[in-house]
């Protein structure tokens, strides 16, 4: 297994983030005050290079940090989110596999929230990723726009999640493409205890004598209130 | 456009909805397009087809009373209603109705925990409350009392323990619904019933005792549509002093045989918890190219020929996990006891000792604890079996959207059974194309006393091949199960009159009975229609509405 760290550091530029190359600046497209969706906690999968490089961005952007741990987001809900929405339901945004983004969607559709931006980093066989983006006609041209600049979609998308406007007048979906191979999945999944519970569920893999299918494809995803107005 | 109701026109579905509205408030009259959909049951596997079940509307009350009025007004408009406590039963139907065009109840307003008796080890709680909710009371007020949870812990406890839903931990805490004491219901008519000793004047006896005087009826709320379940009796575990593991493994393919037997005997004395039976060698084929060569070829393998490989590299065929719980003296003679027994019945047996904690936790403890085990074994609800829903797996390389349903019969609690079942279970997944663990089946053992044998079958919201090759699958799964005497024991929607067809006693003489109570107590069949199998008879009458 490579060193996470020299992984991250040849692969992935930090001098690529859209902030850091004048593409961006902080408060960059917020249009009016306060029309972007105010994310309170960034989550990611830093089993993934690609969830390293977008966490970095969201930092940079002053969102707070959330590492799920081998995937899970059971300490997240329990310590966090739960008594968090019970008192006022905010915004977050994630780049994970697709169980931590549906589990989080179901969960926030109990508080009145919604999912307002969806992008589907779909691997393609010529070493592009297509990403399937559902949400605000203002999203796409934000994604349009960094493609051209070359953002490594990772940051694009963590653009993407922290410009999502509260209210559109459009919401459309539309494919952008940008150069990118199938994510490293750079970490292996250290609970022994998921290998038993999981089993209990069998996927045909698993039937099979596979190993578990820990490695799946990625998402990014802002859930927020509806807006009322 | 709302899909509406068989047989209901636009004005009286519209009418519906304004007496729904005064009734509850209109804020929690959901009948626009964003807020239905999010009721759509998100691993269905009839997604974007015309049979997909869908919703008309959904009502969000909160309180008995606001159900009662929806319930009258449905009776009197003849809108079916489709009561769902937070939604939450993915894989076998989610939020979504079983009869398209159906209201939703959404019951996760009444969210209330209503008690929890440490003395007596039991609560009351409310349709609303999930495990999470349950757990979070108990561990707030310091009460020395488990819940029983399934995996994710979501899922509401009164909704969990009505689909006959299960869990983890000792005897009969895990099968939720066998649990359950006593509970209040609205009945179709609108009227408030309550069982057992919920139905004294006093109630305080509510969760202690289950049958009160007369007829069982609290079991035709389970799995069926006779009413809206508005508050739920449990037993609780209380917390063990102690808790400990031990796996056993044995070398050789027959020797489930033996060890079946003896895990039995110790669950039928309630020495042990939920046994975890597993086969390292069917694990092993994910590493060992020999291995899959040789379960593979044609003709199949011998087990003297499989024994051998296992043998070759210390592999074992089969292993149990034992959970005791209980006193810390009492379950180290329990665990010595076990390990007796079954070495003397199977020869080669090895012994591991497991995790070993004693009760309450340190929180240095818990966190480490937390880290490292299966939490649903000690009472701890998680939502852990997300971290692959959505791993890419052969049959569903994409898996953009994730989701499965689940066949799931129960076969006699034998090996013998459980090698018979491989064998033809493998033999009907080939004929539709898929695998199955032929040589080393294991059962899932939530229900007390019960082999589950369940398999998971992919759901795509992208390929609806995908999905029809799953629904047809699970047809012919169902009617092979049918054959050989295994019943399923929960059903997706769109499998409900497949497996209620196979309890066919008597020409059917349990679902006619069950219909003859529909139509005595729903004439106007509003509550849940298709639940169970049970249809009311003006859908029984005219089939194709279904």
């Amino acid at each position: 297994m490579t060193n996470r760290r020299k992984f991250l550091q040849t692969s992935l530029s930090v001098s690529a983030l859209p902030f850091t190359t004048g593409l961006m600046k902080p408060g960059e497209y917020e249009g009016e005050a306060g029309s972007n969706i105010p994310v309170k906690k960034g989550i990611f999968d830093g089993r993934y290079a690609e969830g390293e490089a977008f966490a970095q961005t969201l930092s940079g952007f002053d969102v707070p940090l959330y590492e799920l741990s081998d995937g899970d987001i059971t300490t997240l809900w329990v310590d966090e989110l739960d008594l968090l929405w019970r008192q006022k339901p905010v915004a977050i945004a994630g780049m994970t596999q697709f169980g931590p983004m549906f589990a989080l969607e179901k969960l926030a559709n109990e508080h009145g929230m919604q999912m307002m931006l969806r992008i589907d980093h779909q691997v393609r066989k010529d070493e592009t990723i297509a990403h399937v983006i559902k949400g605000p006609v203002e999203s796409i041209a934000l994604a349009e726009k960094l493609k051209k600049q070359e953002v490594p979609w990772p940051a694009l998308s963590a653009a993407l999640l922290t410009h999502c406007r509260i209210e559109t007048s459009r919401r459309i979906e539309q494919t952008v493409v940008t150069p990118g191979g199938s994510p490293a999945f750079i970490q292996e999944t250290t609970n022994d205890a998921l290998h038993s519970v999981i089993h209990y569920y069998t996927p045909q893999a698993i039937q099979e004598g596979h190993d578990i299918p820990w490695d799946g494809p990625l998402f990014s995803w802002v859930i927020a209130p509806v807006s009322k107005a | 456009m709302a899909t509406l109701p068989p047989g209901i026109s636009n004005e009286v579905f519209s009418n519906a909805l304004s007496r729904f509205e005064a009734a509850i408030g209109s804020e929690w009259v959901f009948k626009s397009d964003e807020d239905v959909a999010l009721y759509r049951d998100a691993y269905s596997p009839e997604r974007g087809e015309p049979t997909e079940r869908l919703v008309s509307a959904a009502v969000a009350p909160d309180s008995v009373e606001q159900v009662q009025a929806i319930v009258r007004i449905a009776n009197e408009l003849k809108i079916p209603l489709y009561p769902i406590s937070t939604g939450k039963n993915l894989g076998y139907g989610g939020s979504a109705p079983i009869l398209s065009g159906s209201v939703v109840v959404d019951l996760k307003r009444m969210n209330k925990v209503i008690s929890v008796d440490e003395g007596r080890c039991s609560c009351v709680v409310e349709p609303g409350v999930s495990y999470f909710d349950l757990h979070r009371h108990i561990r707030e007020r310091d009460l020395k009392v488990w819940i029983d949870c399934p995996d994710p812990g979501w899922g509401s406890v009164v909704g969990n323990a009505l689909d006959h839903g299960v869990g983890y931990t000792y005897g009969q805490y895990r099968d939720h619904f066998g649990s359950h004491c006593g509970m209040e219901v609205v009945l179709p008519n609108g009227e408030v019933m309550r069982t057992g000793m919920a139905a004294l004047a006093n109630e305080d006896s509510w969760a202690d005792y289950k049958y009160g005087f007369g007829p069982y009826v609290a079991g035709l709320f389970g799995q069926a549509n006779f009413g809206i379940v508005t508050k739920m009796g449990f037993w609780l575990m209380p917390q063990p002093e102690a808790y400990r593991t031990g796996t056993i493994s044995v070398p050789k393919r027959q020797d489930i045989i033996p060890l079946v037997a003896q895990v039995n005997h110790l669950e039928n004395q309630g020495l042990i918890g939920q046994p975890g039976f597993r086969s390292p060698m069917s694990a092993a084929q994910a590493r060992e190219p020999e291995l899959r060569a040789l379960l593979e070829k044609e003709g199949g393998a011998s087990d003297a020929e499989l024994d051998r490989f296992a043998e070759s590299k210390g592999i074992p065929s089969w292993s149990v996990e034992l959970k005791f719980y209980g006193p810390e003296q009492t379950i180290a003679g329990s665990w010595e006891y076990a390990k007796a027994q079954i070495s003397a019945a199977v020869p080669g047996t090895t012994f591991e000792d497991g995790v070993r904690y004693r009760f309450p936790l340190s929180p240095e403890e818990e966190a480490q604890v937390h880290r490292n085990h299966r939490l649903v074994d000690i009472g701890v609800p998680n939502l852990a079996i997300f971290t692959i829903a959505g791993g890419r797996t052969a049959q569903n390389p994409d898996n953009a959207d994730g989701g499965q349903f689940y066949f799931a019969p129960i076969v006699p609690r034998t090996g013998e059974a459980l090698l018979d079942a491989g064998r033809k279970m493998a033999q009907a997944y080939r004929e539709v194309g898929l695998r199955y663990n032929e040589y080393y089946p294991t059962p899932a053992c939530w229900h007390y006393r019960a082999f589950i044998m369940i398999s998971s079958l992919p759901v795509s919201r992208l390929d609806p091949e995908i999905n029809r090759h799953s629904r047809e699958a699970y047809a012919h799964l169902a009617q092979v199960a049918a054959e050989n005497g295994w019943g399923e024991y929960r059903s997706p929607p769109f499998g409900v009159d497949m497996v209620m067809d196979a309890y066919s006693f008597n020409n059917h003489a349990l679902r006619r009975f069950n219909e003859t109570l529909k139509d005595a107590v729903d004439p106007n069949g509003i509550i849940a229609a298709g639940r169970g199998g049970i249809w009311p008879k003006y859908l029984r009458d005219n089939e194709e509405d279904v």
